[in-house]
């Protein structure tokens, strides 16, 4: 996206550039903060896709100057970086939980991380293990290209990473969106997925997870088991005014509000 | 004057000749290029990850187990192929001999074109088309719980190529000479006999390449079989399973990668198998047609 502020020319920012890419979770929210942070305070932000990966990879081959990632930046990353001279910073911009949701058909209505691990790895093959009809389940699981995926992986199908083997089984569906998993566990039956807090639609059900609803105030008060960070990274000495100015605004009461309109939930 | 005129022309055929000599030679360079460049970006993982490993592993575990096991994705691609291919080859060899052989002329003039428009449906449409529409039915007339199969992949990627064997079977057969067709009615030959004993024989080369081009598009076919087939990397032998194809492998995972990595490096691996895999169709299929040719 690229748009240039149109307003008179005493924006602080005016003839300044900044290049954001990462991953696909933050793209929504972090056009929405360009905007605003451009209607405000001028400049030009173009922000790209590409994925967590793709955008610590431009941070390190110097494409970019913010790198969006719904993940940590791996060790293999943080040394490539190192060797390009790169002392990388990191910031947590928003929270975002994770729902875990089932076809209407379905009639369980709380699973605990523990089960959910079982189900995921096809320990438990049958919704009558937990408590449902007997029937088949049918695992959705996102790739390891996403971020909400890998989180998921780690936090519940490996229970925290203590069980750092355990993988999706290899039954599982791998859908590539939210909105993919959203359409498939509505329109199938005996289908158990998670999606991000900001695609929840009135007509999923929802499963509680360890007996917790998931929204915005029990993944603040982090009652809510599933709920992660989302990052940006930047290049701490390199960056520049506009850069610190954008970090700025997002952190800021406004930025943190646009998050929770897209669906995230703000850090304070 | 007119000696200078024939100067002109033979510098003009110079450059044009030149000039297509170019393209052909840009073409065979770049397809070096990129094979160059998928060798260059897979070397780190055939060098750190056992071979025999790889092509006999049974498990695809990139991220979690470091396993890349290339079993599943071959089984998934050969499975959403072989189908493709069951259900393209009788429904497109078949249109095309109505086309060519017994639609009425009107009837024909309208088909083809027809028929050639659908080759231009976005992958992604078909994509789209697949979960909305076939899914679901899928679903429903298997008794399965979910639609996002093999079979699925396997009839909207015969769809897709259908138009290519379709048009050009068509042409094949439409290039018999008619005095065959003459003389085999001629020699007592009812129609269906000239068309299945003189004129599918005639046209055998060109169906055989209509049948591999549509091939090529079914194996290399990524977007569609992305959206539709599911994705579930195990080894299984149902149509009416989820499969994961390497093409969907490689598009999904591509973007979250560490790039250099191992993983990465993984993908490129598997892309190299596929661009063997269909550099291999392609030349079977050419050795196959000049051999017809010849004979």
């Amino acid at each position: 996206m690229v748009s240039e502020s149109t307003k008179d020319a005493s924006l602080p920012y005016d003839g300044q550039e900044l290049v954001i890419s990462g991953s696909t979770t933050l793209l929504q929210v972090s056009e929405a903060w360009a905007s605003a942070f451009m209607e405000k305070y001028g400049g030009t932000i173009i922000v790209n896709g590409g994925g967590s990966g793709g955008g610590i990879a431009d941070l390190i081959n110097g494409v970019n100057e913010i790198a969006n990632a719904s993940r940590q930046i791996k060790d293999e990353e943080l040394e490539a970086a190192k060797d390009a001279g790169l002392d990388v910073q990191e910031y947590i911009v928003l929270y975002d939980g994770i729902a875990v949701i089932v076809s209407n058909n379905v009639t369980v209505e709380n699973l605990t991380i523990e089960q959910l691990s079982k189900i995921y790895t096809s320990e438990i093959t049958n919704w009558k293990d937990v408590g449902g009809d007997d029937t088949e389940i049918i695992i959705t699981a996102r790739d390891s290209s996403s971020g909400t995926g890998e989180y998921f992986l780690e936090e519940v199908v490996q229970l925290g990473k203590t069980m750092e083997n355990n993988d999706y089984s290899e039954t599982a569906l791998r859908l590539q969106s939210n909105a993919d998993v959203v359409n498939q566990i509505k329109e199938n039956d005996n289908a158990v997925g998670y999606i991000g807090l900001g695609y929840l639609e009135e007509s999923l059900k929802i499963v509680k997870v360890e007996g917790i609803e998931p929204s915005v105030d029990t993944v603040k008060d982090n009652s809510y088991p599933i709920s992660r960070g989302l990052y940006i990274y930047v290049p701490g000495k390199e960056l520049t005014e506009i850069g610190q100015a954008y970090i700025n605004f997002v952190l800021s009461d406004e930025g943190q509000d646009i998050g929770l309109e897209e669906g995230f939930v703000p850090l304070k | 004057m007119a000696r200078l005129k024939t100067r002109l022309r033979d510098i003009k055929s110079f450059i044009i000749y030149r000039f297509v000599f170019l393209n052909g030679i840009i073409s065979i360079i770049v397809l070096g290029l990129i094979l160059a460049f998928l060798i260059a970006n897979s070397i780190r993982f055939f060098l750190s990850y056992p071979i025999l490993e790889f092509l006999t592993g049974q498990k695809w575990s990139p991220t979690v187990l470091e396993k890349f096991g290339f079993l599943p994705l071959l089984t998934g691609s050969l499975l959403v192929t072989f189908g493709a291919i069951v259900i393209a080859i009788p429904l497109g060899i078949g249109s095309a001999i109505y086309i060519g052989e017994l639609a009425p002329r009107a009837v024909r003039e309208i088909l083809k074109p027809i028929i050639e428009v659908l080759a231009t449906i976005p992958s992604v449409v078909i994509g789209f088309i697949g979960i909305k529409l076939l899914a679901p039915i899928i679903k429903d007339l298997f008794n399965l719980s979910i639609g996002l199969t093999a079979l699925a992949g396997s009839v909207m990627l015969a769809f897709m190529s259908l138009p290519t064997i379709i048009s050009i079977s068509e042409d094949a057969i439409n290039a018999v000479p008619n005095r065959y067709r003459h003389a085999s009615v001629a020699l007592g030959a009812t129609k269906w006999e000239t068309t299945y004993r003189t004129v599918i024989p005639s046209a055998s080369s060109g169906i055989a390449a209509a049948v591999m081009l549509g091939l090529g598009r079914i194996v290399g076919e990524t977007m569609t079989v992305l959206m539709i087939t599911g994705n579930s990397p195990r080894i299984v032998f149902s149509w009416l399973q989820p499969v994961r194809t390497i093409t969907a492998t490689i598009a999904a995972e591509m973007g979250e990668t560490v790039q250099g990595g191992l993983h990465y490096s993984s993908l490129f691996a598997i892309g190299l198998i596929l661009f063997l895999i269909t550099f291999l169709i392609n030349f079977i299929s050419d050795r196959f047609i000049n051999k017809i040719r010849e004979s």
